[in-house]
């Protein structure tokens, strides 16, 4: 299932970006977490997002996933058309999936029933097990998974739960997928399966925001970086631009 | 999820550690459905070696009426603790229900209104508790304790704190009448036991609560209405006290106050533990709580018969819930939940 991973063609200044956060904006009650930030995504390409801890990267995620709302005079665009995100499912309806630090899976539950978490197929009335086994067989496949989908949460590991979310973002025909510090609890040879793993998402035309500490990682991955630091923006820069220490100073 | 873990059927594992760990998933399921089920079947052949007739058909049948308003309440006591929670409030809904159904029964030429009128005031006292759970975010625990108390006041309150009778009570063949040879308590019961069943497995509100059980956060982020997961099952707790005081009050032609219902809230909770739902929410099921119902009304019934004194009887029954809960921890412990 996966792509030799350095054969993409360079995509973006063809593409027209998926996402567009012009002049976000966030202040707590005595705390500007962001100002005038912008970012722009295009599909196709994995984007690391940098900075130090509360340099603003997961408020700004935040503000993109619907968990916050940003302060007025921003604007956030999708496919060219600016979108309101109140929430948490307004996010979700754009296309917009979170892998969190903190997985957010049921243990307790199928991988088939989390994977439909909240939008569960009916029939005459009754949950659609069948079709709910039967429909995210494929996804599992695609993504190369080892269990499934009758399998309970609670007997996978971490890899492999973090497997389920992503297949749930992508089940969800999510377009723009958020990866906050997806490492940190990783086997290194589990990274080098979720690179390449990301490697065939991109291939697959989505983009995905992956927010790092690791310069390695950033550096192996990603197309272009982003950088925020105080909550501000400090630039993007391109592949070719990137190397360990031309920036972040 | 004990069901699902049994009868999800062969899966196309790829390496064989997953399909062994899978089919400990399973097993470990179905001890937890059957689990109490082979203590059950001794209790009830040692109680017949030792009484003689423990096993006769009538008193297999007072059995199954001593176990049936416990079996209802603990109905509703398994969706709660199912969603993390616990409804300590049953029964004192139980009672301020019977007494609003005796009261009902009073009202000339139409007397069955008793019926639609309690489950309406214990759905509505369910309610209550859903709200300050869901809405005010209060603790499960500390809501129901004090709506222990404070519907114990109002069904002492709603008949002037005396003993309400009817000796025509309009409905009372739900609590003395059979239909086919079978009491209507025990099939009542039985029906409750299968809407819940429906209700969890079949509908897409059971899936939701379980996943509330499971992890609530991860349920609101599904965009799962949280807040109605638990209002309705304060609600169906509530509702379920209700007909509880109905079947009551059928039985007794009467309702008390200050009596009826004591500490039943302890019976249904160890009822819905006995049957290997855990405390943490999410996991268990409603024939486990059935089985834990019959184990209680079972140890009940037969130490009586056996002829234990009544102190002998508290020290065993409560030493049986201990002993459960126990397992309950061991259980916990062994399948690692996070």
């Amino acid at each position: 299932m996966q792509q030799p991973s350095e054969q993409r063609p360079v995509l973006q200044p063809v593409h027209k970006p998926v996402l567009e956060m012009e002049a976000i904006s966030k202040t707590f009650p005595g705390v500007r977490a962001l100002s005038d930030v912008s970012l722009t995504v295009y599909p196709g390409e994995v984007h690391a997002l940098m900075g130090e801890n509360g340099a603003g990267k997961s408020t700004l995620m935040k503000i993109l996933s619907g968990a916050y709302i940003a302060d007025p005079g921003g604007e956030i665009r999708i496919d060219g058309t600016p979108v309101v995100i109140d929430g948490p499912m307004a996010a979700k309806r754009l296309g917009v999936a979170v892998i969190y630090q903190e997985l957010s899976l049921s243990p307790n539950l199928t991988v088939a029933e989390n994977i439909y978490l909240g939008r569960e197929p009916k029939k005459a009335g009754q949950v659609d097990r069948a079709t709910m086994k039967a429909g995210c067989g494929d996804v599992l496949e695609r993504l190369g998974a080892s269990f499934g989908p009758g399998t309970i949460v609670e007997s996978l590991s971490i890899a492999e739960r973090q497997l389920v979310e992503i297949a749930r973002a992508i089940h969800a025909n999510a377009r723009i997928l958020v990866m906050d510090e997806p490492t940190t609890t990783l086997s290194s040879r589990e990274t080098d399966k979720l690179f390449a793993l990301i490697r065939q998402l991109r291939a697959d035309g989505l983009a995905v925001i992956y927010i790092s500490h690791r310069m390695a990682e950033v550096y192996e991955l990603s197309d272009r970086c982003s950088v925020l630091r105080d909550g501000s923006y400090v630039g993007t820069l391109d592949r070719e631009q990137l190397s360990a220490d031309a920036w972040c100073a | 999820m004990a069901e699902e873990t049994t009868a999800a059927g062969a899966l196309p594992d790829k390496n064989a550690e997953r399909a062994a760990a899978n089919r400990k998933m399973r097993v470990q399921g179905l001890i937890r459905t059957v689990g109490m089920l082979p203590v059950l079947i001794l209790l009830a052949i040692g109680f017949q070696l030792m009484s003689g007739r423990f096993m006769s058909t009538q008193n297999l049948s007072i059995v199954a009426q001593q176990a049936s308003i416990n079996t209802v309440l603990a109905a509703g006591m398994t969706v709660v603790i199912l969603t993390g929670g616990i409804d300590l409030s049953v029964g004192s809904i139980l009672a301020a229900a019977a007494m609003v159904a005796v009261m009902g029964s009073l009202i000339p030429d139409a007397g069955m209104l008793g019926i639609p009128l309690a489950l309406g005031i214990g759905l509505l006292f369910g309610l209550a508790n859903g709200v300050l759970i869901a809405f005010i975010r209060l603790p499960p625990f500390i809501v129901t304790l004090g709506s222990l108390t404070a519907v114990r006041g109002v069904a002492r309150l709603l008949g002037g704190d005396t003993t309400v009778f009817n000796s025509s009570l309009p409905f009372a063949f739900i609590g003395n009448g059979t239909l086919f040879g079978i009491p209507w308590l025990v099939i009542i019961a039985f029906a409750t036991i299968v809407v819940t069943w429906l209700i969890l497995r079949r509908t897409v509100l059971g899936v939701h609560i379980y996943a509330v059980g499971g992890n609530e956060s991860a349920a609101r982020l599904s965009g799962i209405k949280v807040w109605a997961v638990l209002l309705f099952a304060y609600g169906f707790s509530g509702l379920m006290a209700g007909l509880g005081g109905v079947m009551s009050s059928a039985r007794l032609f009467a309702a008390n106050g200050t009596q009826l219902g004591q500490s039943y809230e302890l019976d249904a909770i160890a009822a819905v533990i006995l049957g290997g739902t855990s405390f943490v929410g999410g996991i268990g099921s409603i024939w486990g709580t059935l089985v834990g119902a019959l184990i209680i009304a079972v140890l009940t019934n037969g130490l009586v018969l056996v002829g234990v004194s009544d102190i002998w009887q508290y020290i065993i029954k409560g030493l049986v819930i201990i002993g459960a809960v126990a397992l309950d921890r061991y259980r916990s412990k062994g399948s690692a939940r996070t």
